[in-house]
């Protein structure tokens, strides 16, 4: 019965890339599929563009391809494939003049270590207000902030993993994380308190 | 009341406060109730943003990336006719109106009705024929009697084949291939 579990379940990231780096390059089209939408998103959040994004997911692939006779193992795939595609849209961005990588010592933001001003909605909400509303201002955000909310969220990666993403310093990466969440949090609670208060 | 600050608040929503600290949070929020209303919004925006839709690349992308990396090898002339053979199959069509065209001969009775098809290709087949008596009385008094060797049925075949297979061409290269590169 184990065997047979064993057998169904998805061939793991590291047995894919062993096919690949033995000489089936097709196989690397499994891990493209694997990984495409989680790494598309985080284009997008990050140029704020589809088809910006596309062309960059598509260039970070075939470097990605490229690479893997150089990967080590010492991050998982999904991570290091993340760190590719940061590159390559940060390069992006530096073209537009837009600077995500720099890391401003002592960077820290002073309105974390308060209450927030805006209270939270006291109305009750759905879900599904809140939802909606988030898919439209997470847009809006930043794309520094953007880009380290979907890692962290969609993406699944811890902060250390954010780190070797996006080679900042962990207190840098927290800060921007908290500060891209209370960013939203202002921007959510603005919204539907304006809804609630046109409701009542 | 000293409210806790958006950093704690996050760190109790990540489940990172350090142990010492949690107990006095903990007090606190039993008797606050913006606090806890201020942690469970958070807790519904992380949900949030971890159940977005995701992103999708266009369709073929997959293919693209693995033709990039795994260019198809050379093709044998059988698998280029196989692949063609749409294209083989719509000049040969041509090819057969007008073969058919040039060498019909109109027919004033018929013992059965003719079709729409026939009728037209009739109609068409008698221009043609004044048109290019016409055109070969004066070509003949500008160039001079035809070579013997081409009969004007021949030239007529290969002017109109040429010209078939331009627009064939044109279309091929100017909107079947576009329509396929828009779809991909």
């Amino acid at each position: 019965m184990q065997d047979l579990a064993q057998e169904n379940m998805p061939a793991a990231d590291e047995e894919i890339v062993r096919r690949v780096l033995a000489g089936d390059k097709r196989a690397f089209g499994e891990l493209v599929d694997r990984h495409k939408d989680k790494a598309m998103t985080l284009a997008v959040r990050m140029l704020k563009s589809r088809e910006e994004a596309e062309e960059a997911l598509q260039d970070a692939f075939v470097r990605a391809y490229h690479a893997l006779p150089r990967f080590e193992w010492k991050a998982s795939f999904s991570t290091w494939l993340y760190r590719i595609v940061y590159n390559v849209c940060a390069t992006s961005l530096g073209k537009r003049s837009e600077i995500v990588h720099v890391s401003l010592d002592g960077e820290d933001d002073p309105k974390l270590d308060v209450p927030s001003e805006e209270p939270a909605p006291d109305a009750a909400y759905e879900m599904r207000e809140i939802r909606a509303a988030v898919n439209e201002e997470i847009e809006k955000l930043p794309a520094i902030y953007a880009w380290i909310l979907t890692l962290f969220f969609v993406s699944d990666q811890s902060y250390e993993q954010i780190v070797e993403v996006t080679g900042l310093p962990l207190a840098t990466v927290k800060v921007r994380l908290f500060r891209g969440r209370l960013l939203l949090r202002d921007a959510i609670a603005k919204r539907l308190g304006v809804t609630n208060a046109a409701t009542v | 009341m000293n409210h806790l600050t958006t950093k704690q608040i996050l760190q109790i929503v990540d489940g990172t406060i350090a142990n010492g600290e949690k107990s006095k949070l903990i007090v606190h929020l039993e008797a606050c109730d913006r606090c806890r209303q201020e942690i469970q919004f958070h807790r519904s925006l992380s949900q949030s943003v971890r159940e977005l839709p995701l992103a999708r690349p266009s369709k073929g992308f997959t293919a693209r990336i693995v033709g990039k990396i795994a260019p198809e090898t050379k093709k044998s002339w059988i698998s280029k006719i196989v692949d063609n053979l749409g294209n083989i199959l719509a000049m040969g069509l041509v090819l057969s109106v007008v073969w058919y065209t040039v060498n019909m001969t109109p027919t004033s009775k018929s013992p059965v009705e003719p079709s729409g098809i026939s009728k037209a290709l009739t109609v068409y087949v008698e221009y043609y024929a004044k048109a290019r008596d016409a055109a070969s009385k004066e070509i003949t008094k500008i160039i001079g009697e035809p070579k013997k060797e081409q009969t004007p049925k021949t030239a007529d075949v290969a002017t109109l084949t040429l010209i078939s297979l331009l627009i064939l061409v044109a279309i091929d290269r100017f909107v079947v291939r576009r329509v396929i590169k828009i779809r991909l």
